[in-house]
């Protein structure tokens, strides 16, 4: 026995080995062809027997042999064997494969109805000119609703807005939210900036009027008020609400509780003003290039007399506008009703 | 209110300058809106008068014939195919290039071979008739070549006047001729009646005054006069603006009443018994018999005008039938007069008669004008119908000094103020006086008085000059101002409602509920459907509602979302959402006042995700709702929510509902709708629901305070449990919680199930639990501990034994 023999056949179990390894087709293999070569009875562990027989002084390099030659095979067959695991990952992955194309599991998106839509919006403009909120009940008195706003008995105002009262008392359902006013002004003293947006009920019903619709209410109350300040507060709501090109137009008209009054016009927003649309007349402000939007003026003396504020004592401008008709223009609602039928088709539309 | 234009003209002497687009749009921006223009020669600019000189067979048609027509200037051929059409008739000729009413253009044509120059016209083409047979031939002394428009006298525009009702003073061709000489500075010209002072005094008749609701009356006795059809002027006038010519006495005071705005009313003196009249309080039901033919019950709040028999008029409204004025009529006694306007509303009112007469008185007339109206009113009827004047008698009441207009001080510096002008005292003096003011100076601090006219009854304070100068002036040509706010307001309690439920609102859109809107009112029959049970003794019901289907104010918001849910599931729409914020109303328990609160309802049926794949997807179920409910008192900060079985509630199914409470307060409903009322509409997949009040949970603060994160590890620990099945799995988590205190963190439900291996009457429920110490790490023996006294507390109060595997 010498130690060129041990020293081939290490060699050549190291050939060996490695060849088979490269030749190995999966874990199993991988690990037989190490288990032969290296575990306690393998081929290795048979030639390092046979060290015993060999001189003391070549041992130390034929050991230093075996154990260079089992790094090597280990080395070797680790690799494999990350080529394998990545491969049967690979694999692994690809049997996971998604179409991507399937839905999702999102929630379905919802709505909110144009006329909280609009409130909300005209609440914004206002809130950024220091207004704010108030409210009031939906079921009103006669002093509220008409005798404070300077609405006599038999005045014929009263024609205007058809009441609904309740069966077995004098209350009634508010026909404009001027009573929140009132409400507002019998509890707190000017300066008031006050919005009041809300539901107001009238006995019409065809296909430009219904029996409850909404309108917001606006009032201003300080020492001092005046027209042109009016005038300034609409007409930066109407370019904020319609568009920086929007053009206003201020004419005389009669609500109860103002004076002088005022009745707001905005250049039609589908023809721009021109009353007509590609040479076809506008529909929609049939043909006089404005919209009516508000109502508004001056404070009536006899308001401030009925909250019980001293003559001369305060000057203040209201305004009034109705929701739907703000919702129909901006959105290009044809009929009124569609508003109040729900249909969910209709409500989907105007998406939030 | 129509105002023809011709008519309004005839107030001016030189109108030229005017046109009726102009004056429309110079009114409505003072105020007196026009609503729109009609022109009534519209589509007959091209259609003359002319007559048929010569009649031929057409040799190729049967039917037609052809026609030389003479136009004046013009002799042409006209084929037409009316059979009426003849030699020597006068009719009326479309010529080429006119377009009829019905945009119908007349262009040169060949028909069957033969030329022709236009079209002879029948009513119906010409858009004066609905129906009409043949060609439409006109009297022999039709002018030829004149234009047919203007034969007819509808060269006329109609202005349609929308008017606001303070402004009673412009309801008529005076009223908005005042405004248009202000506008324009042009002088109104107007006859003045003479005939005052030739009329005897009556002495055998006499008109007695018992109400003082009557503050003037007129009255002119007129015999001998000839009731015949009214000249064409007169008709042409009354046509224009739509009003049907009825003979000329009722003619004469229909045409006084719109040019001056004062009402009048003529009786058959022959029918007044003695000729003598009562203006008094109506017995309470006497009746009378009405000109429109309708019999109204009087009331003793109506003011009527009587002879000593019977009523023959409500004063202001409408005359009597007994006393109409008709062919036969040979003597008439005239009525000029002035109601009070609330006597004729009231009267207006009651019997619902709106006519164009009581609709002047309410709005009030010019008290000044009254007298002068009266002797127009005698000469206009003498002239037209002949007759008599056998006496006249004049009233005037004491009251009528009250109406009387006051002087109102008036300051300059106030009005430009409260205008934001700078207006000279010049200026506001030319708009006032323009306008009829009278101006008093009173010293020289700009103070003055001014008196408004004699018809302006809406003149009250100075703010109504104010807008009297300033509508004079253009509301355009005052500038904008930014107000200057004097304070910053706080965040008030109503601003942090509103952010709340907003915030709800976008939730409830984001979790794919859409919002609807529904009327306040509903039937009787869907409220008690639908209403809230323990609300059914205190409704609300309508006094005048519009019909029966908004008869009661709702309790509950389910009716409406149930409704539109319906409505969109026949309409073949799936997987539906609706929500609904609103208040309902009820009576308080003493039934005086009305008890308003908010409401929030969400109703739903279909798929929870609308996903393609069924398997991915699920119905909507009652846990699905409880969740939606729960992320609703989240988005409020609402806690101590708790859910309570309730089976009492038609309109839920009776084992799948619950009570909602936050403490011990209910504050609605949840479950799913009852299965009966799912089969009587034919709704084939279950619907769920819930309402809650706000009101309470919008009380609900959220308080939000830092608490420190334990840095200890915590100890996990999972039962099994058996479960006797009358025990909710709730009241076993309470007991957990409470048994497991102090170091007990949570407590979850990981499965539940019923089966195999469990004994009958029982369920299986498995929870995780979680315990920890804030300070330190805990003991093995400690949560051992805290577990068997769990478990003990289970045994002994709920019978829960633990699940032996």
């Amino acid at each position: 026995m010498s130690s060129a023999t041990l020293q081939k056949d290490i060699q050549s179990l190291l050939e060996k080995t490695i060849e088979s390894a490269e030749q190995a087709q999966d874990l199993a293999q991988l690990s037989t062809i190490e288990s032969l070569a290296l575990s306690k009875k393998g081929a290795l562990s048979e030639i390092l027997k046979r060290l015993g027989s060999l001189p003391a002084a070549d041992r130390p390099l034929i050991g230093a042999l075996a154990n260079s030659a089992k790094t090597r095979i280990l080395e070797v067959i680790e690799e494999k064997k990350t080529l394998f695991e990545k491969a049967a990952l690979a694999q692994k992955l690809e049997q996971e494969r998604l179409d991507i194309s399937l839905p999702s599991l999102k929630t379905p998106r919802g709505s909110l109805h144009p006329i909280t839509t609009i409130i909300e919006e005209i609440i914004g403009i206002f809130e950024r000119l220091g207004f704010e909120l108030a409210t009031g009940p939906e079921v009103e008195n006669e002093f509220h609703n008409f005798d404070a706003l300077n609405i006599s008995k038999d005045h014929p105002a009263r024609d205007m807005q058809d009441t609904f009262y309740l069966k077995d008392s004098p209350l009634l359902l508010r026909t404009q939210t001027s009573p929140v006013q009132i409400r507002t002004m019998l509890e707190k003293k000017p300066p008031l900036r006050i919005l009041c947006p809300g539901a107001v009920f009238r006995s019409d019903y065809d296909v430009t009027h219904s029996p409850m619709f909404h309108q917001i209410e606006g009032l201003y109350v300080d020492r001092k008020a005046s027209f042109a300040e009016l005038k300034g507060c609409l007409s930066f709501f109407a370019q904020e609400m319609f568009g920086t090109e929007t053009q206003i137009r201020f004419r005389p008209s009669y609500f109860p509780f103002v004076e002088p009054g005022t009745e707001v016009d905005v250049s039609c927003v589908i023809c721009k003003g021109q009353g007509k649309t590609q040479n076809e007349p506008c529909r929609v402000c049939k043909e006089t290039g404005w919209l009516e939007i508000l109502g508004a003026g001056m404070v009536h003396p006899e308001v401030f007399k009925a909250v019980g504020y001293k003559d001369g004592e305060y000057q203040g401008f209201a305004f009034g506008l109705g929701i739907e008709r703000i919702a129909m223009l901006k959105y290009g609602i044809p009929d009124l009703r569609l508003l109040f039928e729900n249909d969910i088709r209709f409500l989907k539309q105007l998406n939030i | 209110m129509n105002i023809s234009w011709n008519w309004l003209l005839s107030f001016f002497n030189d109108p030229s300058s005017l046109s009726p687009e102009k004056v429309a749009r110079d009114l409505t921006l003072r105020g007196l809106e026009v609503e729109s223009l009609q022109y009534l020669n519209k589509g007959l600019e091209h259609v003359v008068v002319g007559a048929v000189l010569e009649k031929q067979k057409h040799p190729d048609a049967e039917r037609l014939s052809i026609c030389s027509v003479d136009i004046g200037r013009e002799t042409l051929q006209i084929v037409c195919g009316a059979s009426n059409v003849r030699a020597g008739i006068k009719v009326p000729v479309a010529l080429v290039g006119a377009i009829l009413p019905g945009n119908f253009r007349i262009q040169k044509s060949k028909i069957r071979g033969v030329e022709s120059f236009g079209m002879i016209c029948s009513e119906t083409e010409l858009s004066l008739a609905r129906e009409s047979e043949g060609i439409f031939i006109l009297p022999e002394d039709a002018p030829i070549g004149a234009l047919f428009s203007e034969y007819l006298g509808r060269n006329d525009c109609i202005l349609s006047f929308s008017l606001t009702p303070n402004r009673g003073d412009a309801l008529s061709h005076l009223g908005i001729a005042r405004e248009v000489g202000a506008l324009y500075n042009l002088s109104l010209k107007r006859k003045e009646p003479a005939i005052q002072k030739k009329l005897p005094v009556q002495q055998n008749a006499k008109v007695s005054i018992q109400d003082k609701r009557c503050l003037q009356y007129y009255a002119c006795w007129i015999e001998g006069v000839t009731i015949q059809e009214s000249p064409t002027w007169l008709k042409r006038r009354l046509e224009a603006i739509g009003l049907r010519p009825i003979n000329n006495v009722v003619d004469v005071t229909n045409h006084l009443l719109m040019e001056l705005g004062q009402p009048m009313h003529v009786f058959d003196l022959d029918c007044i018994e003695r000729g003598n009249l009562f203006v008094r309080t109506a017995h309470e039901r006497e009746k009378l018999s009405l000109l429109d033919g309708s019999e109204i019950v009087l009331s003793s709040e109506d003011l009527i005008i009587a002879d000593s028999q019977c009523a023959h008029a409500l004063a202001g409204v409408m005359g009597g039938k007994l006393s109409q004025v008709q062919a036969s009529t040979k003597n008439i006694l005239l009525e000029v007069a002035h109601f009070s306007a609330h006597a004729v509303r009231k009267s207006s009112k009651r019997h619902q008669k709106s006519t164009d007469s009581s609709y002047r008185f309410e709005r009030q007339i010019d008290a000044s004008q009254v007298e002068r109206a009266f002797y127009q009113a005698i000469e206009l009827i003498v002239d037209e119908a002949g007759g008599k004047v056998s006496g006249h008698q004049l009233y005037k009441s004491d009251l009528l000094e009250e109406t009387k207009k006051s002087e109102i001080p008036f300051s300059e510096q106030y009005l430009n103020e409260f205008m934001g002008t700078t207006l000279s005292h010049e200026i506001i003096c030319k708009h006032l006086k323009a306008l009829g003011f009278e101006i008093r100076s009173h010293s020289q601090d700009n103070k003055y008085f001014v008196r408004p006219p004699s018809y302006r009854n809406d003149i009250e304070c100075m703010e109504d000059v104010c807008e009297e100068v300033l509508r004079a002036e253009g509301y355009d040509q005052v500038k904008t101002a930014i107000p200057v706010c004097t304070t910053f307001p706080l965040t008030s309690e109503t601003q942090e409602r509103a952010r709340k439920i907003s915030s709800l609102k976008n939730n409830f859109a984001t979790l794919g509920f859409s919002e609807a809107v529904h009327f306040a009112f509903v039937s009787a029959d869907q409220e008690k459907k639908w209403g809230e049970p323990s609300k059914a003794e205190h409704r609300v019901e309508l006094k005048n509602p519009l019909n029966l289907d908004f008869s009661t104010l709702k309790t509950s918001l389910l009716s409406g979302l149930f409704q539109s849910l319906i409505s969109s599931l026949n309409h073949q729409q799936k997987n539906l959402r609706l929500f609904e914020v609103r208040p309902v109303f009820s009576r308080t328990k003493n039934a005086e006042q009305i008890h308003e609160e908010l409401h929030f309802a969400a109703m739903g049926c279909g798929r929870s995700f609308h996903h393609s794949l069924a398997a991915r997807d699920h119905s909507l179920d009652f846990y699905d709702f409880k969740g939606f409910l729960e992320n609703a008192f989240d988005t409020l900060g609402v806690r101590g929510v708790k859910f309570q079985g309730s089976g009492n509630d038609a309109r839920f199914h009776p084992a799948q509902c619950a009570q909602v409470l936050i403490g011990n307060q209910a504050v609605g409903m949840i479950g799913r709708i009852h299965p009966a009322i799912e089969k009587e509409h034919k709704i084939k997949e279950p619907l769920f629901a819930f309402e809650i009040n706000l009101d309470p949970c919008l009380k609900a603060g959220k308080k939000v305070k830092f608490a420190p994160i334990s840095k200890f590890p915590k100890m996990d620990r999972d039962f099994s449990l058996i479960v006797p099945k009358n025990h909710e799995a709730e009241k076993v988590l309470a007991c957990v919680q409470k048994n497991g205190k102090p170091l007990l963190e949570s407590v979850s439900i990981v499965d539940l199930y019923e089966g195999e291996k469990i004994p009958a009457g029982h369920y299986s429920l498995s929870i995780a639990m979680i315990y920890g110490h804030p300070e330190r790490t805990l003991e093995e023996q400690e949560v051992e501990a805290a577990c068997s006294n769990i478990l003990n507390a289970l045994e002994k109060n709920l019978q829960v034994q633990l699940r032996l595997q």
